[in-house]
């Protein structure tokens, strides 16, 4: 009879890997909220929810846990690593999700009103405007720019008269300091 | 409080995403785990495309606001600031991989004289970004990069943005060719574009999420080809 505990799936999956479906089922829609919580935007939340899922499933035959705790927090430490590389590089990583050819699914809007809703997104809004006016000026500008107006990076650098790697450094720190005063480390409420 | 993953469709689809790699996987390795490193199924298919007709077709559907406004007197240096009237619509038009507007690459002339090329999703000839369906003109200053055009060759930006459109991440490849430059070819793993320069050089190309690597190629006037080499993700510039 098939186990049906996460860790279960996780620890088949090496040698059957449809298993991994059941693990995903388990994790998934925390994961979803968990990201929408950390960077307070459903779609980028997608992303790395969808590039968590793609590494941990390339990776799985790395995973020697056996408890339900062992595989979560293996999961989420994969996930903490996309949100610290999406924090320094400004945007998500891709590269489990395109090599193993993923099609990340979009949100609708139906869909993305609902995550907003469950991550509390709403209710945190002036939260990140105090965040956002407790950032030294010069990164204040550049997430303002590159984040409420969407100009590229190149096109923060010509407003503001500065380089495009200076630009992003500034897009770079400011997202940082702003996800600092935000939100503490996860917990495992949020997982 | 539970989010429950059907509640999402999204999610599912996502779970779909994995039982099929789950499947294809079990059957390629008959049944016994594989390691990571081994390219379980072909990247999936990234479309770029170069056309013309797009643009007729999805103007339908999308109505024009407002222009963005320019920015504040003062902001934007001399130098970046292309002369009212001197902009065209330059380059030949690229298809989103999702469809809806294309994109192109606008070229105006500084006060000196200098190319100020922007690029944008493109409605009756005008540049700018579609937000809600609606599409908004990109003013002429603030949204240009005016710098000397190559006297040989082409320059290239790669600039990888969100869409406004769908938020998908893009990776758009445009630049300006000089005179000797009749295309340039960029090889992907999703296959060869090529694109024939405007009257003032521009080129324009544009892939869904970030390719694997950009192989570029400038063919010049007189038949031969010069090759740039292969640039790799996430710098795809070559050395």
């Amino acid at each position: 009879m098939t186990d049906p505990s996460p860790a279960a799936a996780l620890r088949e999956s090496r040698d059957d890997a449809r298993r991994f479906e059941d693990f995903y089922c388990a994790h998934a829609g925390p994961m979803l909220r968990w990201f929408a919580r950390h960077v307070l935007d459903p779609e980028l939340a997608m992303d790395l929810t969808a590039e968590t899922f793609a590494q941990a499933f390339a990776g799985r035959t790395r995973f020697r846990g056996h408890s339900d705790g062992e595989a979560a927090a293996w999961l989420y430490r994969i996930a903490e690593r996309q949100l610290t590389r999406t924090w320094r590089r400004g945007r998500s990583e891709q590269r489990a999700v395109r090599r193993l050819g993923i099609e990340t699914p979009k949100l609708s809007p139906d869909e993305f009103a609902r995550l907003h809703d469950l991550a509390e997104l709403a209710g945190r809004r002036a939260s990140v405007a105090q965040g956002l006016s407790r950032l030294p000026r010069a990164q204040r500008d550049a997430v303002h720019l590159r984040v409420i107006d969407e100009l590229t990076y190149s096109e923060v650098a010509q407003q503001l008269r500065i380089s495009e790697d200076t630009a992003r450094a500034r897009v770079s720190r400011g997202l940082r300091a702003l996800a600092r005063a935000l939100i503490g480390p996860p917990t495992e409420e949020a997982r | 409080m539970n989010l429950d993953h059907l509640e999402f469709p999204a999610l599912r689809e996502l779970q779909g995403e994995f039982r099929r790699l789950g499947a294809a996987e079990h059957l390629s390795v008959g049944g016994r785990g594989r390691r990571w490193g081994t390219r379980i199924v072909p990247l999936a298919a990234l479309a770029t495309l170069t056309v013309a007709a797009a643009a007729g077709a999805t103007a339908l559907v999308i109505s024009e606001g407002d222009p963005i406004p320019p920015p504040p007197p003062g902001e934007v240096s001399a130098d970046q600031q292309p002369k009212p009237g001197s902009e065209r619509l330059d380059s030949d038009l690229a298809a989103d991989p999702a469809g809806g507007l294309p994109w192109g690459v606008r070229v105006a002339r500084n006060a000196q004289g200098l190319p100020c090329l922007a690029i944008g999703r493109v409605l009756d000839g005008k540049i700018g970004k579609v937000r809600g369906g609606v599409f908004h003109a990109s003013p002429l200053n603030g949204s240009s990069h005016c710098a000397p055009a190559p006297d040989s060759g082409a320059k290239f930006t790669f600039d990888a943005r969100p869409d406004s459109v769908t938020g998908d991440q893009r990776m758009i490849v445009y630049g300006q060719a000089a005179a000797d430059v009749s295309a340039i070819e960029i090889a992907s793993p999703s296959g060869i574009v090529r694109m024939h320069p405007g009257a003032m050089g521009a080129f324009i190309a544009v892939y869904a999420g970030m390719p694997a690597w950009l192989e570029r190629t400038l063919v010049f006037t007189d038949g031969t080809r010069q090759p740039l080499g292969r640039g790799e993700f996430p710098d795809y510039r070559t050395r």
